[in-house]
């Protein structure tokens, strides 16, 4: 994928992680955990059900304690902030499920999306969110809880750019969406997004789809990042292949061991990479 | 017929006062999903404070007010100090209840250690009395039927039209989702606290004025009209507690005019169990969706 697409903007700030610990009782779900989400640029965290990823993501939000490594926006230091306040410095959160407000008409939803703006710059965002997605122009009274799975997801990530968020974190949006309109979100939007110079932070179990839009990518494993690289790279790498992509489990790869629970040692591989991954 | 109507006028009048609490009630399930008993204590301590008030010369009107900004005051500390510090703790919902219930009793017998347990009255006279049709109603109530539905619709308002408002009910319906869109969500739940106490207050004391005489146990039985009221409608839904308010209050009414006046709670809870049988989320709870009390 091009990752040249925001370079007409200036670049808003990284979202950084490093050797982040965090987890809900003794033992921890995600381990050590390090990446980068660079302006411009999509990177997506594929890893199996149960992996850690949403747990990962609510870490960087404040949702769940970090309790090593740190968490830093531009350089500065956010590790465990409120997430109200995270917002309000331009980190947008799209959860995996419950991602609108069921009892609010979806131009309301919109308006809480835009909270901390102006009454003028709601409107005039409005305007702008409504043109990225004009499909919900015929939809502005809905209540959100009315809409279809496809449309609900529209008025998630049009809700989240209501504010202009410079950095994006996507907990599997295209979860229950039909192949092809999974195909739209992370083709058209999730792309677009990244277009718009934001930094994007993608989380999927759908591996092939999301790595083919992905300009760099991790593998999360047992709550450890088990391979980083491009996309491309971590697409093509048999291991993810035995994984995700309908491997029958023959496979004896590390990952594969990795996943069993016995952690074995990345970083031998010839495909590991740490362009845009810290 | 003429008794038909006159217990829908009672109906409309005790109704809203039902519905008022019942709002208020309704609106801290909503947002911090306690069901918080000690709302009857709240409701007999603004009867109380507003027989002091009374007592001191002030007239019944400006008492109202006085004491629905006093509850609103002390709702919130209720919220900081106490249910807030249950939820943080991973409380459930049903031992919060039982926290909620222990402070009824403690607020009950607070009024009691400074009033005693002797029976008050506000000593109104009831004034000119309304002829509508065969409605009779004395002003007292009519003011009190005026000014609830004028309070029940600017709260409508402030929760449609204005960007709080909204605020108000996206967190309720999800605060995760809420703060992450910047709403400081800790802030609008004690808003709400805020509004619920004003609400309270103004039922607790209209309550006492369009009763003869009551006691420290004033809040704790109307409670059970309270609740009712609350669950009929859709605990959590605003309009289902203004429905369910006057349902509630014309039922009642209906049942003590043709029947006792005794068994007006039996009545409002029969009417509860056939209304959950027939609709387990309440007339208005009708999208029944999951509350989110995540902080
Ligand atoms: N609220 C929670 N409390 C306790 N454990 C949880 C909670 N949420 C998730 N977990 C556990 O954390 C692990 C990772 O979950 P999650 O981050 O949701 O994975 P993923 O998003 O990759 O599917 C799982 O073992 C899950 O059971
Ligand atoms: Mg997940």
């Amino acid at each position: 994928m091009s990752s040249d697409k925001g370079a007409d903007r200036p670049a808003g700030p990284a979202l950084q992680c490093d050797r982040v610990v965090a987890g809900y009782g003794d033992a921890p779900v995600v381990r050590e955990v390090s990446l980068t989400a660079a302006p411009g640029r999509v990177l997506c965290v594929v890893g199996p059900n149960g992996a850690g990823k949403s747990t990962l993501l609510r870490a960087l939000l404040g949702l769940v304690r970090v309790r090593q490594g740190t968490v830093t926006l531009g350089g500065k230091d956010v590790t465990n902030k409120p997430l109200e306040e995270l917002a309000r410095s331009g980190i947008g959160y799209v959860p995996q499920g419950e991602d609108v407000f069921d009892t609010l008409r979806v131009t309301e939803n919109l308006d809480m999306g835009g909270f901390i703006l102006s009454r003028a710059e709601r409107q005039a965002r409005m305007d702008a969110v409504l043109d990225i997605f004009p499909a919900l122009r015929r939809l502005t009274r809905r209540y959100a809880g009315t809409l279809s799975g496809g449309e609900r997801k529209m008025v998630a990530l049009a809700r989240v750019l209501m504010s202009d968020p410079d950095v994006l974190l996507l907990d599997e949006p295209t979860a229950g969406l039909a192949a092809e309109l999974t195909r739209m979100v992370l083709e058209e939007q999730v792309r677009l997004l990244a277009g718009l110079g934001k930094a994007v932070l993608l989380v999927e179990q759908k591996a092939e789809a999301a790595l083919s839009v992905a300009d760099d990518a991790a593998v999360l494993v047992n709550g450890q990042i088990a391979l980083t690289g491009t996309g491309a790279e971590v697409l093509a790498n048999e291991d993810v292949g035995e994984i995700f992509l309908g491997g029958a489990g023959r496979g004896k790869g590390w990952m594969q061991s990795m996943w069993a629970g016995s952690a074995g040692s990345a970083g031998t591989d010839g495909t590991v990479h740490s362009t845009g991954i810290a | 017929m003429s008794i038909f109507v006159s217990a829908i006028g009672f109906g409309i009048a005790s109704g809203a006062v039902i519905a008022l609490a019942s709002l208020g009630f309704t609106l801290q399930f909503g947002l911090s999903n306690t069901l918080n008993i000690g709302y009857g204590g709240f409701i007999t301590l603004a009867a109380f404070t507003g027989y002091g008030l009374i007592q001191l010369g002030l007239g019944p009107w400006p008492t109202m007010a006085a004491v629905a900004v006093i509850t609103g005051l002390l709702s919130v500390l209720y919220y900081q100090f106490f249910i807030r510090r249950l939820i943080l703790r991973s409380v459930g919902l049903g031992p919060i209840a039982i926290a909620t219930a222990a402070a009824l009793i403690f607020i009950d017998y607070a009024i009691v250690a400074v009033a005693g347990t002797d029976v008050k009255s506000y000593g109104l006279t009831s004034g000119r009395t309304f002829h509508l049709w065969d409605f009779v109603l004395s002003s007292t109530q009519v003011a009190i039927i005026v000014l609830a539905l004028a309070l029940m619709l600017a709260f409508q308002l402030l929760l449609r039209l204005t960007q709080l408002g909204r605020a108000l009910r996206a967190t309720a319906v999800n605060k995760t989702l809420a703060r992450s869109c910047g709403i400081r969500a800790e802030r609008v739940t004690s808003l709400a606290w805020l509004i619920s106490g004003l609400l309270c207050g103004t039922a607790g004391v209209a309550l006492a004025m369009t009763t003869q005489a009551f006691d420290f146990n004033l809040g704790s039985t109307f409670l059970i009209l309270i609740i009712a009221a609350a669950v009929v409608g859709g605990i959590g839904e605003p309009y289902g507690a203004v429905a369910g308010g006057f349902l509630i209050g014309i039922t009642t009414e209906l049942s003590a005019a043709y029947w006792s006046p005794a068994y007006s709670d039996v009545v409002a809870f029969l009417l509860l169990i056939v209304i959950l049988l027939i609709r387990p989320t309440g007339i208005l709870g009708g999208q029944a969706r999951r509350r989110h009390v995540a902080t």
